[in-house]
């Protein structure tokens, strides 16, 4: 009898995790190998930029589960080991210390790394970006309070990471080439409400602020904007981004764009190979698409896993995100079309906020900004597809749930 | 410490806990909930239904907390999120079952 080779995962992060996890809670028995490229066990990303980073949270307390918990399972994870070929003919995973880890089934959940920019040197110190532990606690150490910090990019991570830095006491400026922060990501309104919410905590947002040079020695001094205005700084934050980490399927051709191609149950081009997380192109609603989301690891992984140990897919269920700025607590659910028309739901003497995306007079996302309560009916309504009245979304007088 | 658990599944455990850790780790290191947030108090999968005996010794809940218990549908008088309650050792013994997903 030939012994099954098992499931070998590259990548040990969330979605990695939560494949494993949801193998053995399937009662797939056979041997489960992750490979992850850094040093740590399986752990959250989103405190990184939050209470990581603010010194709040242990190392170990990011962990998604302890040592034990894998021991227990049966669970093989190997830290600081690089996959760096997959040999499909001889069904094989090798290892850039030459090892070779063969696989009934493979997982690529490889995720992403931060995107960097032309104008930005690779080899100056006090440049970061954040996306990993050792990311975070390098950003860490390099500044203190009274530093100067800029931050090049209105997404979530950049204004997270200029949220913490500013509690911490930094001089923070982020600048965000387009009109307004989170153009792409946010309803207008919500933007609006966090720019307000960083400018009265002290920080500084430039909006249209194009980055034309980073200047500087062994270290980082000044950042030149395109329009000649220069800023003098300490340390220098991109967050521009991610791009997936495709390169191992891409030269093993399976079939890749902006991400490594998959079905609805996560296989690949190859049906022995799946891809899961940030790094796996989805198909939704006709568009191509990666979602970068802690819960589009765990559905991505649930789906992927229930495929291998052969058991009913999970419910589907719409996309849900956090952001987490000063006291600001933003939930959103479901993908808004661009340009949507939102409707606004507001009670500004509670700080409350939710805009709604309605299509074709269903409502297809929400965003809910310190209004947790509408977020939870908000989910409910998305994912049963409920027709809504617009007039009683707008009204925050009449309690959501009555809808 | 020990926590005594009723599972969705309607299994009894008694599992050991350290000081220190909230409710919500100990469940999730056991795959009992979700926990998808990580304890941000953003997703409310963490719901637990706590023996009444055991209500008054935790920690009052917070406005987060009762707007997401709020609007989930299988809410009742005993419900807690794990994520908002830290294991002290006052609660060694506590008596609780999992609610089940929305």
């Amino acid at each position: 009898m030939t012994r099954d080779p098992g499931v070998v995962v590259v990548g040990a992060g969330q979605a990695a995790a939560q494949l494993a996890i949801s193998l053995r809670g399937a009662g797939h028995a056979g041997p489960i190998t992750l490979v992850g490229e850094e040093p740590h066990l399986p752990y959250q990303r989103p405190p990184l930029s939050k209470k990581f980073l603010q010194g709040e949270l242990p190392t170990e307390r990011l962990l998604l589960r302890q040592a034990d918990y894998y021991e227990r399972n049966d669970i093989r994870v190997l830290t600081g080991r690089r996959a760096v070929r997959i040999d499909r003919g001889k069904r094989l995973v090798e290892l850039a210390d030459g090892a070779a880890l063969p696989y009934t089934r493979l997982v690529l959940a490889t995720g992403g790394r931060s995107r960097m920019l032309p104008e930005v040197p690779a080899d100056m110190a006090g440049i970061h970006t954040l996306r990993s532990i050792a990311d975070a606690q390098g950003l860490r150490l390099d500044v203190n309070p009274g530093s100067r910090v800029l931050l090049i990019g209105g997404g979530y991570i950049g204004l997270e990471v200029a949220a913490t830095l500013r509690t911490l006491g930094c001089e923070v400026t982020v600048v965000e080439a387009e009109p307004q922060i989170l153009g792409r990501v946010a309803a207008p309104p919500v933007a609006q409400q966090l720019h307000a919410c960083h400018v009265g905590q002290g920080g500084r947002i430039l909006c249209g602020a194009q980055v034309a040079a980073v200047r500087g020695g062994a270290r980082v001094e000044r950042v030149v904007m395109a329009d000649g205005t220069e800023h003098a700084v300490d340390a220098l934050v991109v967050g521009v981004g991610m791009l997936p980490n495709d390169a191992l399927a891409r030269q093993a051709d399976i079939d890749c764009w902006n991400g490594v191609l998959v079905n609805a149950s996560g296989r690949t081009s190859d049906p022995a190979i799946y891809a899961i997380g940030d790094v796996a192109s989805q198909l939704i609603a006709g568009s191509r698409l990666r979602i970068e989301s802690v819960d589009n690891a765990i559905q991505t992984a649930k789906r992927a896993a229930a495929d291998i140990a052969g058991t009913a897919p999970p419910a589907e269920a719409p996309p849900w995100f956090w952001s987490d700025q000063f006291d600001q607590k933003l939930q959103m659910v479901g993908l808004a079309p661009a340009g949507a028309d939102w409707v606004i739901r507001a009670e500004p003497e509670r700080r409350r906020l939710s805009c709604f995306a309605v299509d074709g007079g269903r409502l297809s996302a929400a965003q809910c900004l310190n209004a947790g309560g509408d977020f939870m009916v908000a989910k409910r309504l998305v994912a049963a597809g409920r027709r809504v009245d617009t007039q009683q979304l707008a009204d925050a007088t009449q309690p959501l749930r009555d809808l | 410490m020990k926590i005594n658990v009723t599972s969705r599944s309607g299994e009894h455990l008694a599992l050991d806990c350290e000081p220190g850790l909230r409710l919500m780790d100990v469940l999730a290191e056991r795959d009992l909930v979700e926990a998808t947030c990580g304890g941000e108090c953003s997703c409310a999968t963490c719901q637990v239904y706590v023996d009444p005996m055991w209500l008054p010794r935790l920690p009052p809940q917070g406005d987060l907390e009762i707007e997401l218990l709020d609007e989930l549908l299988n809410t009742t008088e005993r419900s807690r999120l794990a994520c908002q309650i830290d294991m002290t050792p006052a609660l060694d013994g506590i008596s609780l079952t999992v609610a089940k997903a929305e």
